[in-house]
């Protein structure tokens, strides 16, 4: 399962979104992926997200508009790998 | 007395009695058929003569008992006709309807809208009505577009009103309370009542406004910030007070039988928990009118509080015999703020116990991500955002906005026609939204032009320096019906059944947000894209694709009562087995795209839902969908022996045992009884699957 | 494990929660005014991967109530599985059963966060109304199991005309006094489609007369709730 990061030009959370979640994935050896909602709308709209920062892993969305901590993004992970 | 005249000596005389439209009785004179003819088509003189001796040789051949200027009328028809004069006949012939409709009408009413009482306002409003239409499709569409309408490829709302009203409106109130009140627009025909100068006054005026608007306006009346701008008229005032003045104010809306020909105003107020920060520096109307700007709507957030509260206890109340107020919806606004306010939760509590007992409270979602601080809701699912020079308004005290007119979009028609093709199937629909872009400008046209004329009083009304009614400020609105039935027709699958069909879908609606904004850049106006409250469209499109398209139509209902219709725009099937977490996933992920309004249904079972649960049910939906603007519709059956409400569709009353019930549930954007309802929409109410909440 | 069904969504099946109804079937018991009959018997066979997926996805809830028939007739090894994966996905679990299973209960509870326990009728009486002879022994020693729990219990009639009146609620009250049962729950009988025909005819009893019976019950339980259209305190 992937974890996925929707951004947007000029959003001034995404690249500490990112940053957070690019070092978790490495940890956790998951596949990283970003998506510009921008440029695929109708992607980030079938995961139920319109606004950035958000991040979703495999289909479920865990933050939606904000930044979670690298603790909280991992915890949030683990529950759903268990 | 007609035997005097309408004897045996008559026809066989010289001179023949004919009974005129102005009412008299006047001898035949075929010199007026020359001079109506020449007047009123443009023809030559000598045709006319032609014309005019040849009906007066058929009347006397006829030997005719009874003659009216109608009857010659439809006879000088013919002979137009068959002399292949097919746009003078157009232009000459007369509107109206067979004397059987008529008496229908009188006698029976019609279905079509929902809120329509059989009484005498109602009766000639239908009457009026059907001449309207008429006119609207022979003489101010085109040919192209009104078969268009009539072949069922678009559909144009409000025919009746087309050459006449402007859709929907939400007002600005604090303009009315510094200004005072002219209801006719010019003072002339009606008084001229100064600003309020007491909450009581205040609160007619609200009502007095939105009555009054609605006699130029087609569809819903809506006042935002309703609690916050009234807030100022309540200082000093006790609890029992306000909720006093809250209970006049809705029983006001709810029970002035006036609009549109016996209907109550179609409003609706919006409900802020106490006073958002956007108003909170705004120099607030006081009673007498009187601004200063040392006192803001931030002072009276207390008031505020205690109104919409108040508000929120009449509507849990209902009315004398224990029924739900259907009028004025009240939109509740989520804001991200207002859960940092004390109280909020118990407010919404209070909330949520209305949407348990009535289901009659609506949500707008401010926490989505996508709407902006304000956005406007009004009619069965308006939702605009502002621009720039709104906020202006908005600064100024009079921000005000609304929809020019409402055109669907035959879905479903597109797939039978584009037969798997996707290249032609985005083609017909780029097609299909010019013809409705065409349809929306000839009515710009028209209503600026009886602006000019002067039959739309109130909507020019000065505003510092500008009409009220700003025709290139309200939206353009093109909606669309049958999402889904358009999915399954082309891709095989309903919009629940993959995660493809969904996709393809929501490239769909894309792709006409995507040529609206387009339109709007190239034009300066807004257009927008809409889910359309589908109350009639949604059944009579599905009627006519059954017809045309045999075999390949794909419509819900029964088919064999012709009980069909259209699932509303890109809803999921009412009827499909979906969970709800999944049903607002997918009906969620069109609602940013929907610039110009968007609604979903939450249909509760027959039941008592917890109302906390319920509230954290809407945390949920509001944190966790896309949903912009959402309603819990609850069926509930009245009785009218013991006056009994309950929950659910019920054939006899679960507490006197009593048959003699009426049912109410919401039809598109709104409650009403469902013996109003037409037979598509009678037939969805049955099919819809509720979730049974408790 | 034997599947019967789910209600995907519940504001009134879990106090204090929103929650998915899973329902199971198979059930000892034969009451007459049993409202899901249906399940008494049969099911589709799943494993509890299934059950799991169709929860998982729901963000709508907090919580999980496994009903029946009777969720505790089910293999206790799936039982325990199904309740660990629901735990992990931070879903509460309740569990409504009928008291049969005094031993599995008394092993699920770790990982339980709420019981609703039937108590039918008065020890006496519960063999002739369920249709098996050790029902009352098993009932009460499943109660006595709940008292000492720690866990948060309810304890509920269904209040049927003709089966349950005044003196028997008092009688239940009384030997729910003797447990220390905090929190007693009267049901309104609902006459659609229950398992014996006889009493599809028979009327449920008013409101006002359930808040009667509710007032009788106080007098040995702290708490009384009368469910009927929604909660009310006695």
């Amino acid at each position: 399962m992937k974890l996925i990061v929707f951004t947007k030009k000029d959003c001034p959370q995404c690249p500490n979104a990112k940053a957070i979640a690019k070092e978790v994935a490495e940890e956790l050896g998951l596949e990283y992926e970003e998506i510009d909602i921008e440029k695929d709308l109708i992607t980030a709209l079938q995961f139920n997200v319109a606004s950035t920062p958000s991040i979703a892993f495999g289909e479920e969305v865990l933050f939606r508009g904000e930044v979670p901590t690298k603790e909280q993004l991992k915890q949030e992970i683990l529950k759903l790998m268990k | 007395m007609p035997e005097t005249f309408d004897t045996e000596y008559d026809h066989n005389k010289e001179f023949l009695t004919v009974r005129t439209s102005r009412n008299m009785l006047e001898s035949f004179d075929r010199r007026k058929i020359v001079q109506s003819l020449i007047k009123e088509t443009g023809i030559s003189k000598e045709i006319a003569e032609e014309i005019a001796l040849e009906v007066e040789e058929t009347i006397k051949k006829l030997k005719l008992k009874f003659i009216s200027a109608p009857l010659i009328r439809e006879i000088v028809n013919v002979k137009l006709l068959e002399r292949r004069l097919e746009d003078a006949r157009r232009d000459y012939t007369r509107l109206g309807l067979p004397v059987y409709d008529a008496t229908q009408i009188i006698e029976k009413g019609v279905r079509e809208n929902a809120n329509l009482q059989h009484n005498p306002e109602t009766i000639h409003k239908l009457v009026a009505d059907w001449v309207m239409k008429e006119y609207a499709l022979l003489k101010a569409l085109p040919l192209h577009l009104a078969d268009a309408h009539m072949r069922g490829e678009i559909h144009i709302h409000d025919l009746e009103y087309f050459v006449t009203r402007p859709y929907c409106f939400q007002h600005d109130l604090r303009w009315f309370l510094k200004n005072g009140l002219k209801v006719d627009g010019t003072g002339e025909n009606t008084a001229v009542a100064g600003p309020a100068k007491n909450a009581e006054v205040a609160i007619l005026h609200a009502a007095k406004a939105l009555a009054a608007a609605q006699t130029n306006f087609a569809g819903g009346q809506g006042l935002d910030f309703f609690n916050v701008w009234l807030a100022p008229y309540m200082a000093g005032k006790t609890y029992k007070e306000i909720k006093q003045l809250a209970q006049m104010f809705i029983y006001e809306l709810s029970q002035m039988y006036v609009a549109r020909g016996g209907q109550v105003v179609f409003s609706d107020i919006d409900i802020e928990y106490g006073v958002p920060k956007i108003c909170q520096d705004l120099p607030a109307v006081l009673p007498g009118g009187v601004v200063k700007d040392s006192i803001t709507y931030g002072d009276f957030e207390e008031e505020a509080i205690m109104f919409a509260r108040a508000l929120t206890e009449v509507y849990l109340e209902g009315d004398y015999v224990g029924k739900p107020f259907f009028f004025p919806k009240p939109n509740y606004k989520l804001r991200r703020e207002c859960f940092k306010k004390e109280g909020f939760d118990e407010f919404m509590i209070l909330v949520h116990k209305v949407v348990a007992k009535y289901g009659s409270p609506y949500f707008l979602n401010l926490l989505a991500g996508y709407l902006p601080d304000n956005v406007f809701a009004q009619c069965c699912r308006l939702v605009l955002s502002p621009d720039n020079t709104d906020w202006e308004d908005f600064k100024n005290g009079c921000m005000r906005t609304g929809s020019l007119q409402v055109v669907t979009i035959n879905l479903p028609r597109i797939a039978y026609e584009s037969n798997g093709n996707d290249e032609k199937l985005f083609e017909l629909l780029e097609e299909r939204m010019k013809l409705a872009r065409e349809v929306i400008e000839i009515k710009r046209d028209i209503i600026l032009k009886r602006m000019k004329q002067g039959s739309l009083p109130f909507l020019t009304q000065d505003v510092n320096g500008e009409p009220y009614y700003r025709v290139d400020k309200v939206v353009r609105s093109i909606g669309f019906v049958g999402l889904n039935e358009m999915l399954k027709a082309h891709t095989g699958e309903e919009l629940h059944e993959s995660k493809d069909a969904w996709r393809f879908g929501l490239e769909v609606i894309k792709r006409m947000m995507d040529i609206a904004m387009e339109w709007s850049e190239e034009t300066g106006q807004r257009w927008v894209i809409t889910q359309t409250p589908a109350e009639s469209a949604s059944h009579r499109l599905a009627l006519l694709d059954l017809k045309e398209f045999n075999g390949k139509a794909v419509v819900q209902g029964d088919v064999k009562t012709g009980a069909v219709y259209y699932t509303n725009s890109s809803h999921v099937r009412v009827s499909a087995d979906v969970p709800l977490f999944e049903r607002l996933r997918i009906e969620g992920a069109f609602h940013p795209l929907c610039n110009g309004g968007m609604m979903a249904h939450v249909w509760i079972g027959e039941s008592s839902p917890n109302p906390e649960l319920l509230w954290e049910l809407t945390k949920k939906i509001a944190t966790k969908t896309l949903i912009g603007y959402w309603a819990y519709t609850k069926d509930m059956t009245f009785c009218r022996d013991c006056k009994n409400l309950s929950g659910g569709i019920k054939k006899s009353c679960p507490n006197c045992g009593s048959s003699n019930v009426e049912w109410y549930s919401r039809v598109t954007g709104y409650y009403q009884r469902v013996s109003g309802w037409n037979d598509g929409k009678r037939k969805e109410l049955f099919d819809r699957k509720r979730v049974n909440l408790g | 494990m034997l599947w019967g069904g789910i209600l995907d969504l519940s504001t009134i099946d879990f106090p204090g929660k929103l929650c998915s109804v899973i329902f199971f079937a198979g059930c000892p018991f034969r009451c007459p005014y049993c409202q899901n009959h249906r399940l008494l018997s049969g099911g589709i066979k799943v494993g509890v991967d299934e059950i799991v997926e169709a929860v998982k996805r729901n963000y709508l809830i907090d919580g999980v109530c496994l009903t029946g028939g009777e969720p505790l007739a089910q293999d206790l090894e799936e039982l325990l599985e199904l309740l660990r994966r629901l735990k992990d996905l931070g879903l509460a679990v309740k569990i409504d059963t009928n008291g049969y299973y005094p031993e599995k209960l008394s092993k699920v509870l770790d990982l339980v966060d709420y019981v609703a326990m039937d108590f039918k009728t008065t020890p006496e009486r519960y063999a002739e109304l369920t249709g098996r002879g050790d029902s009352a022994e098993r009932v009460l020693k499943s109660l006595e199991i709940l008292a000492n729990s720690g866990i948060e219990y309810e304890v509920r009639t269904t209040v049927v005309p003709t089966i349950i009146d005044g003196e028997e609620i008092e009688k239940i009250s009384e030997v729910l006094s003797e447990f220390g049962v905090r929190k007693y729950v009267l049901q309104q009988f609902r006459n659609e489609d229950v398992l014996d025909e006889k009493l599809r005819n028979v009327e449920p009893y008013p409101k006002g007369y359930l808040l009667e019976l509710g007032r009788i019950a106080k007098r040995n339980v702290p708490k009384v709730i009368v469910r009927c259209e929604g909660e009310e305190e006695v």
